[in-house]
């Protein structure tokens, strides 16, 4: 019984001894860390203000480096490859802005296609890529009796659209163009794309436009 | 030059307002007005003195605050609010003062004083008083016409905002504290946050009369956002903003920003004061669309090892749970008595 009690006692004293160990090492770090805050706060009161503060919040760059997917440190090495992607893009943008200026106008200046019968339509792109031939051709689709075939230089690609109102097959047009150039073709009835050797593309889309207008008929 | 403070008395009242009025870096709640409706509303322990050269009448300094009860003991701050720094003249120790308020405060009890990067008021630290960052206040320069502030203060999201909603009807006036007070308890039920009681805005307006302004936003001729600001001196506070979450499509709270702060750019206030709120969140992105300059917010505590008690990350981490005993927390009788012992 005696010895019960004896360790029942100890047992008390060992918790309260742990609970005053705890509370005054919390009590401690709290008294740490708020005097160093007050100091800090103190450091730069001398003319201080609210554009001070501003210029010196260190969550601005945590927060830039959040917005970069980045660490602090990377941060000027991310701002450096943006700012020369920025600037890679604005003259791409400016080149592009005057090629399609002058494709404008020279389309303005040519004879229409017509319009109430089946007819070909050669488009070359001298530095344009796929993704251009392909939204010029999209463009094409409207035109139900239109054969449209583009050529992008710019990557040796090309791509063909075929009115709904017409027999002819995308797929075979493309590949007709893109063999004769070196290469090959896939696609669809209405729409398809290739690729050939960037050089050839245009005589060989050619060659296409002129069997059609001979064989069937097409106004070329 | 030693000091001492005594608790301000009503005799006072002329001798604190005067002193107030002409110090430079006074707020609204270092006003007589202020002390006046927050003791009438919550029955606090009245501690707010006045500071003097010893052996003088004359006061140097006055100290706004109440003894506030809480569960490890009192604590002695200005509730409620963002600014309870000592408002001194000019060449009194800031140390010495600091040190006097720190006595008396009994064995459990702490004085929190608030202040902000602002005000230039140092000496904390010699004075033994330890710190808590409370978040940080966004103060923008309205001595300017309002068309310069929205070009070139507001960010293109925020001026997008604000002419969707013109655009979409949304249309302010001023109004009463009793017409806002429906938008801030339904927005305070919605965060499950304890509520003011009515009486306190309603004497609160009395007391600040022409310096409490409400605007309210209206859709439809039906209230959708308000906004209540106390103005002192050439500065403007916005302290509460509400609104109706099934009308935010309208954009009421940019409609509510623009148009207090159209009001100030017109009515010779130079700055106005957005209020504290914490970086990262929502709301302190919210106030930054309106431009202006960042300052830090901190308590300091005396004795240091009750800094915990300014802390405010405690009522971050309760929001959650708030949230969903919100019918509890904000009953018309728990809310307001909860909110005596949660002065943040």
């Amino acid at each position: 019984m005696t010895m019960s009690r004896n360790r029942f006692q100890t047992l008390v004293l060992a918790l309260a001894l742990v609970a005053a160990v705890v509370y005054y090492r919390r009590r401690e770090r709290t008294i740490r860390e708020s005097l160093t805050l007050s100091q800090q706060w103190a450091a730069p009161q001398e003319g201080h203000t609210p554009e001070s503060v501003a210029t010196t919040d260190p969550s601005a760059l945590e927060r830039a480096a959040t917005l970069l997917n980045a660490r602090p440190e990377e941060v000027p090495d991310r701002v450096e490859s943006l700012d020369t992607k920025v600037r890679e893009l604005t003259s791409t943008l400016d080149k592009n802005r005057s090629a399609w200026v002058a494709r404008w106008w020279a389309a303005r200046r040519s004879e229409p296609p017509a319009t109430d019968e089946p007819h070909v339509t050669v488009i070359d792109l001298s530095d344009g890529v796929l993704e251009d031939a392909e939204a010029l051709a999209k463009a094409a689709l409207t035109d139900s009796l239109g054969v449209t075939i583009v050529t992008a230089s710019g990557d040796g690609s090309l791509a063909v659209a075929v009115g709904s109102d017409l027999d002819q097959q995308a797929d075979e047009i493309a590949r007709e163009v893109a063999q004769a150039a070196g290469g090959g073709a896939g696609g669809g009835a209405e729409f398809a794309t290739g690729g050939g050797e960037a050089e050839q593309l245009a005589d060989a889309a050619e060659t296409v436009r002129d069997r059609l207008g001979a064989e069937a008929g097409f106004a070329v | 030059m030693t000091y001492e403070s005594r608790p301000a008395a009503a005799e006072d009242r002329d001798r604190w307002r005067e002193f107030v009025a002409n110090h430079p870096a006074a707020t609204v709640f270092h006003t007589w007005e202020w002390h006046q409706a927050v003791g009438d509303a919550f029955g606090y322990e009245p501690a707010f003195r006045v500071v003097t050269e010893r052996g003088e009448d004359e006061p140097v300094g006055v100290v706004p605050g109440f003894s506030v009860p809480g569960i490890g003991g009192r604590t002695v701050v200005n509730p409620f609010c963002e600014y309870g720094f000592p408002l001194l003249g000019e060449g009194v120790d800031t140390v010495a003062v600091l040190r006097d308020l720190a006595n008396g405060l009994g064995r459990l009890g702490a004085r929190i004083v608030k202040d902000a990067g602002w005000t230039g008021v140092s000496g904390y630290n010699p004075a033994g008083y330890g710190a808590v960052r409370t978040g940080e206040v966004i103060r923008l320069d309205t001595d300017r016409a309002f068309d310069a502030v929205r070009e070139r203060s507001f960010s293109g999201e925020a001026r997008r905002c604000v002419r969707s909603a013109v655009e979409s009807g949304v249309t302010v006036r001023p109004a009463t504290v009793t017409e806002y007070y429906p938008l801030y308890l339904a927005t305070m039920r919605r965060l499950g946050s304890p509520q003011f009681p009515e009486d306190f805005f309603v004497d609160l307006a009395g007391e600040l009369g022409d310096d409490l302004s409400v605007f309210v936003a209206e859709h439809d001729d039906h209230p959708i956002g308000g906004i209540l600001m106390l103005d002192h001196g050439d500065t403007r506070m916005i302290w509460s903003n509400a609104s109706r979450q099934d009308a935010w499509e309208y954009h009421p709270n940019y409609r509510l920003y623009a148009a207090a702060i159209e009001d100030a750019c017109a009515t010779g206030i130079d700055v106005v004061d957005f209020g504290r709120s914490r970086p990262g969140t929502g709301v302190h992105g919210f106030k930054q669309q309106f431009g202006g300059e960042a300052s830090p917010l901190a308590s300091f505590v005396t004795p240091p090892h009750r800094a915990n008690r300014a802390s405010l990350e405690g009522y971050g981490r309760a929001a959650a749970v708030a949230e969903r005993l919100s019918p509890v927390v904000t009953n018309p009788v728990v809310g307001p008595q909860l909110k005596r012992f949660i002065h943040e």
